[in-house]
């Protein structure tokens, strides 16, 4: 775009002229935006949450029964993964904020790390349960009970969506790895990576309840 | 260096990693520290996670040191949030009774 040279005037109420003063980076405005886009995602995963409460209130049993057949080591270690790998992303920020930059992109690679850590396991788990016969729609699946049909529907469905948020995450990190060497994101301008560490967090975030959710309950039966 | 943001140190997210990881094995150790029904476990899981992300929210995603707009704006998404729940809640628990309003 050519840069505007006459000044744009616009007038209130009373007729009184205002001069528009406009310029192509806004530090809020760029985190407001990414925070509505961050409502959607709460939206999207709470939609989810809120399937799972509701049939986990109608088939408690059923649910406390299919978590015990989860496997809690792999998915604890994912836990502490996830978690690691958000405080290293953090720390990236905080280094470019610092003018650190090749210590910002060492953490970011470090996360990319973890990350792929987390989704190998993932890939593990997921096919422990497939070689048990269970993934949706499958004979052994559909003999269960309906509610366990249902907790690994949303087992799937929700883990799924989760580690498609993580190969997303893993591209956007490797794009800002790509914008810090073309001095795109400097100690002045770290908006992106900023948001991208939001990202992260809300992924990580999301994980938060996941686990307690899908792996902890099966400590339920003792009642 | 922008002045919202001074407080956010390496100590900082350090201090809040550690709290986080404290939490994370109490959220494995719960289970057998105080064994209850699914309900209880349910509510101490949640309890936890609550604290986390609260946790997480107000250091890890700066929150804290947002103008207040932010803190707001993430204050109504929960609201609307809860909303649903609340909603739903009152379906799953009171559906079939001889008062049920979804009837």
């Amino acid at each position: 775009m050519t840069e505007t040279t006459s000044p744009e005037i616009i007038y209130d109420k009373e007729g009184n002229a205002h001069e528009i003063v406009d310029f192509n980076d806004d530090y809020t405005g760029s985190k407001l935006g990414f925070w509505l886009f961050l409502f959607t995602e709460l939206m999207l995963f709470g939609a989810m949450f809120l399937v799972f409460s509701f049939f986990f209130y109608r088939f408690s049993n059923d649910f406390v029964v299919a978590s015990d057949n989860l496997n809690l080591v792999l998915g604890g270690i994912n836990t502490i993964v996830l978690l690691l790998s958000t405080y290293f992303m953090g720390i990236s920020l905080l280094s470019i904020r610092q003018n650190n930059i090749e210590k910002s992109k060492k953490m970011i690679y470090i996360t990319i790390i973890l990350s792929i850590i987390f989704l190998t396991i993932k890939y593990f788990e997921w096919m422990a349960e497939i070689h048990h016969g269970i993934y949706p729609d499958s004979e052994a699946l559909n003999a269960l009970s309906h509610g366990e049909i249902l907790f690994f529907g949303l087992y799937f469905t929700m883990t799924g969506f989760h580690g498609i948020h993580i190969i997303v995450g893993i591209g956007v990190m490797l794009w800002a790895v790509k914008l810090i060497n073309n001095k795109k994101i400097t100690a002045q301008k770290y908006v992106v990576l900023e948001n991208i560490a939001l990202y992260w967090d809300i992924v990580h975030l999301v994980w938060v309840f996941l686990f307690p959710l899908f792996y902890m309950i099966s400590f339920g039966g003792a009642s | 260096m922008s002045t919202v943001t001074h407080d956010m140190t390496a100590e900082m997210y350090l201090k809040i990693f550690v709290v986080l990881i404290i939490l994370t094995v109490v959220t494995f150790l719960q289970p057998y520290v105080i064994p209850g029904t699914i309900s209880d476990t349910v509510v101490a899981q949640l309890f936890i996670a609550v604290i986390k992300a609260t946790l997480i929210g107000s250091y890890y995603m700066h929150l804290k040191y947002e103008a207040p707009l932010f803190r707001y704006i993430v204050l109504m998404a929960l609201v609307v949030l809860a909303i649903f729940f609340i909603i739903t809640a009152s379906d799953a628990i009171f559906r079939n009774e001889s008062f049920d309003l979804f009837q």
